[in-house]
């Protein structure tokens, strides 16, 4: 896998502003009255041959954001680039010619899957759709996309009801790859999955990227995984991202009050390390989606509140290279001023790739390791 | 196969992932059990409906096939029987009128053949009209949703609340009481409730994340509505269709009995019966119980066998 330091290439995915509201509508008219804000205002990029991985508590947008990244939603308001081509105001039909490029993997490999359909014929679904193979070599493509998962070539007149739920988020996977794309979504394509058979999916994603050249937006509540397989992690509250950063920095030092809460609560397996760990236990609950409070949305929650985080929206700011982060906190200074929680005092050099571990870090996987045990999922709950 | 899976097994010792590895090449390929190939396993199971399904087939072939055995043609009149029919008309193998006569001296037996084959045939109709035009109906303005589904379903809507009965009677008496009217009536009426029932099923399949994958793999509207919703509406679609066959059956008969349905000499079996009851009091029974007989078990085998569809067929997602 690449490491943080990869010099930069250009994006393949570009996110402006991206929103999605759902709206809500009450009344005999069903008019109107409000909206859900899913996703409010998102900017990133994913560069080419990287995997950005998107995270944050149960309801905070995650999902929606991949799903409106891939336009299986109609979106309210942005752009999206995806290989150059602007597809955030682009018709269902231009769309369908253009989603061989971009693919996706579900979440539920159990609800993902036709049950009325064998194996092969999920798999070849796209190449119906999008190529004019001979049916011959319709069926050798199968066959070899069941090989790169690694299914056995023999299963392919089974129905998915017959496979286990590791087998069939590789169908999923095999399908996403049939058009040879070069941008994929995968949407919390572990958690539904017993913790032994997660590390051997998220192990066959990395193979396949490294084949294939693929680009992964990896969307996930395991925060253990993402700092296993991602490049860049974006941390989303409230249809926010709070915090953008290189997965080592970001591990070692998060800077965003609601970023340092979350990877405070992630457990520490050495128990000597763990009694040193202080945890960050924020007070009450999300704010609704709805009705998000005035100026930041993490206001009504954060420890380090500010008379301004109640007035102005934060912006995105980089406050070190490749580094992003929304909260006043880092208003006019591009070096943190005030350092809490579990990272480690204020560091003074800028670049994040050359961070070694840390004392709150002991448990950080090396890059090459192989990761045999995930730590438990849902953590963030 | 024993060896197979005597291969897999210990293949499977030898590593954990042997099961979804290549394990011996391609040897040939494992033929899989679909939805529908479990399905029919469970309904075999079940006695009653296949008690109920080789009722129906019984029925069918009897209506098929009885003409060959009466010994009469249905639009004989034996006028040596006028009067005589509650002594003379009795059924008897001897004279050939197997099931008696009717109070016009025709055959019963072959009068019954072809009620049942009428019946039959308009409860088929009724069924076929309605998973047809009501599931692509029902699954289009569920699939599409918004605008295009209210206008859909409250077209529907609109349909339901006329009394069709009423329409369907007005219709038999202006443009003449025809066999074909009456198919065009049934077939008018039988495809709402299916359009409703199909509609509430795609919403909840439209959800499913399949669906999703398939619209992220870029397939047209018109081919999902076809591959991925149609299939996953059938288990619920022919469960209701084989229920339905009955209540077309019953209200055919219920035309027939107003004297609206189908004309003389054709008959159904919603006729016969009407003529039945009209000579009960006369000591000429027959006449009503064999039509009778005949529409109960059809419509009791269509509901074992309705029954066991569902069953076989059960919903829950597996």
């Amino acid at each position: 896998m690449a490491d943080g330091g990869a010099p930069p290439k250009a994006p393949l995915v570009e996110v402006r502003g991206l929103k999605m509201h759902f709206p809500i509508r009450s009344g005999l008219l069903r008019r109107q009255t409000g909206a859900v804000k899913a996703v409010d205002g998102v900017d990133f990029d994913v560069i080419e041959g990287e995997t950005l991985g998107l995270v944050g508590e149960s309801g905070c947008g995650k999902s929606t954001c991949g799903r409106a990244v891939l336009r299986l939603y109609d979106i309210t308001d942005g752009s999206i680039r995806v290989d150059g081509q602007e597809i955030g105001r682009a018709g269902q039909g231009r769309l369908r010619r253009m989603r061989p490029t971009m693919q996706m993997v579900f979440q539920d490999p159990q609800a993902s899957l036709n049950p009325r359909m064998t194996v092969a014929d999920i798999i070849r679904e796209p190449l119906d759709e999008h190529t004019k193979m001979s049916r011959r070599e319709k069926r050798e493509k199968v066959l070899e996309l069941m090989d790169a998962v690694g299914l056995n070539r023999r299963f392919a007149g089974r129905y998915p009801h017959a496979f286990s739920g590791g087998q069939r988020q590789r169908i999923g996977i095999a399908r996403a790859l049939a058009l040879n794309p070069k941008f994929i979504v995968c949407d919390e394509p572990i958690a539904a999955l017993d913790v032994s058979i997660q590390a051997q999916v998220v192990n066959l994603l990395e193979d396949l990227q490294e084949k294939f050249g693929l680009t992964y937006l990896f969307i996930s509540h395991d925060l253990s995984m993402v700092r296993h397989i991602a490049t860049r992690v974006a941390v989303m509250y409230l249809g926010r991202i709070v915090e953008l950063a290189p997965r080592e920095a970001l591990y070692a030092e998060p800077l965003h009050p609601y970023t340092q809460a979350l990877l405070s609560a992630v457990p520490e397996p050495d128990p000597l390390a763990e009694a040193g760990v202080k945890r960050i236990i924020l007070k009450g609950d999300v704010p609704s989606p709805a009705n998000p409070p005035k100026g930041c949305n993490f206001c009504t929650r954060c420890p380090r509140v500010m008379e301004i985080c109640r007035e102005v929206d934060p912006a995105s700011q980089e406050v070190a290279p490749g580094r992003f982060v929304a909260c006043h906190l880092y208003d006019g200074s591009p070096v943190p001023k005030v350092v809490a929680g579990p990272g480690p005092a204020p560091r003074s050099e800028p670049q994040p790739e050359t961070t070694t571990t840390t004392a709150g870090e002991t448990a950080a996987p090396n890059n090459e390791q192989r990761l045999i045990e995930p730590q438990q999922g849902e953590r963030d709950r | 196969m024993a060896q197979v899976r005597d291969n897999l097994d210990t293949q499977k010792h030898a590593t954990p992932q042997a099961d979804i590895m290549d394990l011996s090449g391609t040897d040939h390929e494992i033929k899989g059990r679909s939805l529908w190939a479990d399905a029919r396993t469970r309904f075999f199971r079940n006695r009653a409906a296949v008690l109920g399904l080789v009722v129906l087939i019984l029925v069918a072939l009897f209506a098929t096939f009885g003409g060959l055995i009466a010994q009469y043609e249905p639009q004989y009149v034996d006028f040596t029987l006028m009067g005589a029919n509650a002594y003379k008309g009795v059924p008897s193998i001897e004279t050939g009128h197997y099931f008696g006569t009717d109070v016009d001296g025709r055959d019963l037996f072959a009068r019954t053949v072809v009620g049942t084959r009428i019946s039959l045939l308009v409860g088929l109709v009724g069924a076929l009209v309605a998973v047809i035009v009501g599931t692509l109906y029902g699954a289009t303005a569920g699939y599409l949703g918004g605008k295009t589904d209210q206008i859909m379903m409250r077209f529907v809507d609109i349909l339901m609340s006329i009394p069709f009965m009423f329409v369907l009677i007005l219709m038999l008496v202006i443009f003449g009481r025809s066999i074909l009217m009456l198919f065009i009536g049934i077939g008018l009426i039988s495809w709402l409730d299916m359009a409703r029932i199909a509609r509430g099923q795609t919403l909840s399949i439209k959800g499913k994340e399949f669906v999703e994958a398939a619209v992220a793999t870029g397939v047209s509207p018109l081919r999902i509505i076809l591959r991925h919703v149609v299939p996953n509406l059938l288990g619920i679609v022919i469960v209701y269709a084989t229920l339905l066959v009955p209540g077309m059956i019953i209200f055919e008969s219920f035309i027939s009995y107003l004297g609206l349905g189908i004309q003389e000499p054709m008959t159904s079996l919603g006729a016969l019966i009407n003529g039945g009851t009209s000579q009960m009091n006369n000591g000429t029974l027959w006449m009503l119980l064999y039509p009778l007989f005949f529409f109960l078990i059809t419509l009791f085998a269509l509901f074992f066998v309705g029954d066991g569809l569902r069953d076989a067929l059960d919903p829950k997602d597996r």
